[in-house]
């Protein structure tokens, strides 16, 4: 990952006008945001344990099938989860294992 | 607020639509020297073309034949590209169409954008992506789609927190939270509507259950599934990531039906399905795959040994009408239909994993309630002149492919060839008046590509 640059005086006045400008994070979006980070979570951390169907994981996190799916598809977008086969008309998902950190 | 720029262009062609039918048209009045806008309202041409899998009857990769014309019109001398972009008025004068426009704010500087996705990769926050139907994830600021052109990010605001960890990220400094919507004028010479189509709602027949349930889906959602690139990598029915073992298509589910609005035929749906159901029995050589009928409409070019092929494939064809669709235990679906081939009439019900709906292609775009370009009653642009096909009732606007009705993409894009000749036409008489202003021809070489 690169590294995050400070910002600037210019920069941090417009990122806070804009924020102003739509409605900063507002409670809506905060309670959005929040259950999308849980949910995102639990299934991270349910994933970390063994590789599972969407239905497993729906029933073992008491989230809805489909909103699983969404969360599966998204992380495979980003290459964190891969198919570990077929289970019962299922595919398995398991995380992809990170990359060893290079040392100095 | 919407800045008003006071600077006025002018251009010979404005194209409406970035799609595969305004490219066409773009590219082919560009060869000829014209200089071409295409206003586009997505983030990215290409259209709906590019988010298809396949074609028919060809079985052609879609996204194959969409890329390399994408390609040509960006990098084409005489072709300006504006996406994300509005049209708000179309007025005809001495001097040309007027056409005011709004460029809506990206939040990002695309000449200082490398489309490099590293605010992508560092956004905190993902919404269901529209491109993908709802079924993948978007973050708020990202690149549209891999193949996007432009391959510039772009900031949705409805779903962003204004954290910053996109600002901290780029390397170039391209992200600017102070964009605001901004207006131009365009003065051209010519108009050429290619606004497409959209699908009515998938709810729009209440007992067909698409509001109970999340497998009764669009034909654009199987697309979708079936594309190389599609959300699941993979066919899964989306209420719960089933393989599905069973499989339906509705037909004449958004179309052919007085009591939705829509009498017309769609056209494309009976070609499509087949070609879908074609591309499932591939992608899951066990699937049953069902296509509920009223009549096959098989009338192009290669269109009726397609529908041979797919009988033989082992596609079940079964001639009747839907009548209801019941969510039914583990996310399935129960289909009722009334068989209309069998000597007398009876009901049928059988289960199925997932169904699509063939729903109706209706126009994308309101060109009337901007300009004084008339509509038929179906909705669609009129064509006056039956000699000059591609004409609208106002002189110097004209219209390719859905824009002017349902067809498929080898006659919009024919269409669209017609239209630009159509368009390239009107220019020259116009232009005649004063040589000064008549188009640069380009030089090809023999094997007809650009010279020099």
């Amino acid at each position: 990952m690169a590294a995050r640059k400070a910002l600037n005086a210019q920069q941090k006045k417009s990122l806070a006008d804009f924020r102003q400008s739509i409605g900063g994070a507002d409670e809506i979006k905060l309670k959005r945001h929040q259950e999308f980070l849980s949910a995102r979570q639990a299934i991270r951390q349910a994933l970390e344990k063994q590789p599972d169907t969407v239905p497993s994981l729906a029933e073992s996190l008491h989230l809805p099938s489909g909103e699983v799916l969404w969360h599966i598809a998204a992380m495979r977008k980003y290459g964190q989860v891969r198919e570990f086969g077929e289970m019962g008309g299922y595919i398995r998902y398991g995380l992809v294992a990170s990359e060893p950190q290079k040392k100095d | 607020m919407i800045a008003n720029a006071n600077t006025q262009r002018h251009v010979d062609v404005l194209i409406i639509g970035g799609g595969i039918g305004g490219l066409q048209a773009a590219l082919d009045l560009a060869d000829q020297g014209y200089q071409v806008l295409v206003v586009e309202r997505r983030p990215s041409i290409g259209g709906r073309m590019i988010l298809l899998s396949k074609v028919f009857p060809t079985l052609d990769c879609a996204s194959c034949i969409t890329t390399p014309k994408m390609a040509a019109a960006a990098h084409h001398e005489n072709i300006e590209l504006l996406t994300y972009t509005e049209v708000n008025s179309m007025t005809p004068g001495p001097d040309g169409h007027m056409v005011v426009l709004t460029r809506k704010p990206t939040y990002v500087n695309t000449d200082k954008c490398i489309g490099c996705r590293m605010c992508e990769y560092a956004c905190a926050t993902e919404y269901p992506d529209p491109l993908e139907e709802g079924l993948g994830s978007a973050r708020a600021i990202s690149v549209a789609f891999t193949n996007a052109i432009p391959q510039k990010a772009l900031l949705n605001p409805d779903y962003c927190l204004a954290c910053g960890l996109c600002l901290r990220a780029c390397p170039t400094d391209a992200i600017e939270f102070d964009q605001q919507p901004r207006k131009e004028t365009i003065r051209a010479d010519a108009v050429l509507i290619a606004s497409g189509f959209e699908l009515n709602a998938l709810t729009l027949k209440p007992q067909y259950s698409a509001a109970q349930s999340r497998n009764v889906i669009s034909p654009l959602t199987l697309e979708r599934l079936l594309a190389p690139h599609g959300p699941y990598g993979r066919v899964l029915r989306p209420s719960d990531g089933k393989i599905p073992g069973s499989i339906a298509f509705v037909q004449c589910a958004g179309s052919r039906d007085q009591t939705i609005g829509v009498p017309y035929c769609s056209r494309v749906c009976c070609m499509y399905a087949i070609k879908q159901a074609m591309l499932l029995s591939g992608a899951l050589p066990t699937a049953d795959i069902t296509i509920y009928y009223m009549d096959i409409r098989a009338f192009g070019k290669g269109h009726e040994q397609f529908y041979q092929n797919a009988k033989a494939m082992g596609i079940n064809f079964i001639r009747g009408k839907v009548s209801r669709i019941d969510p039914v235990d583990h996310d399935d679906l129960l289909v009722h239909v009334e068989l209309t081939e069998e000597p007398e009439n009876f009901l049928r019900k059988q289960r199925h994993d997932l169904v699509v709906l063939a729903q109706g292609m209706i126009p994308q775009w309101n060109p009337s309630e901007i300009s004084p370009v008339r509509l038929g009653p179906d909705g669609f642009v009129v064509t006056p002149d039956p000699a000059s096909p591609c004409a609208t009732n106002v002189p110097g606007i004209f219209v390719a492919g859905v824009a002017a009705g349902p067809k498929d993409i080898a006659d919009s894009i024919a269409e669209a060839g017609a239209a630009a000749m159509e368009a390239g036409a009107y220019l020259y008489r116009h232009h005649v008046a004063d040589m000064h202003k008549r188009p640069q021809t380009v030089a090809l070489d023999v094997a007809g590509n650009r010279a020099g």
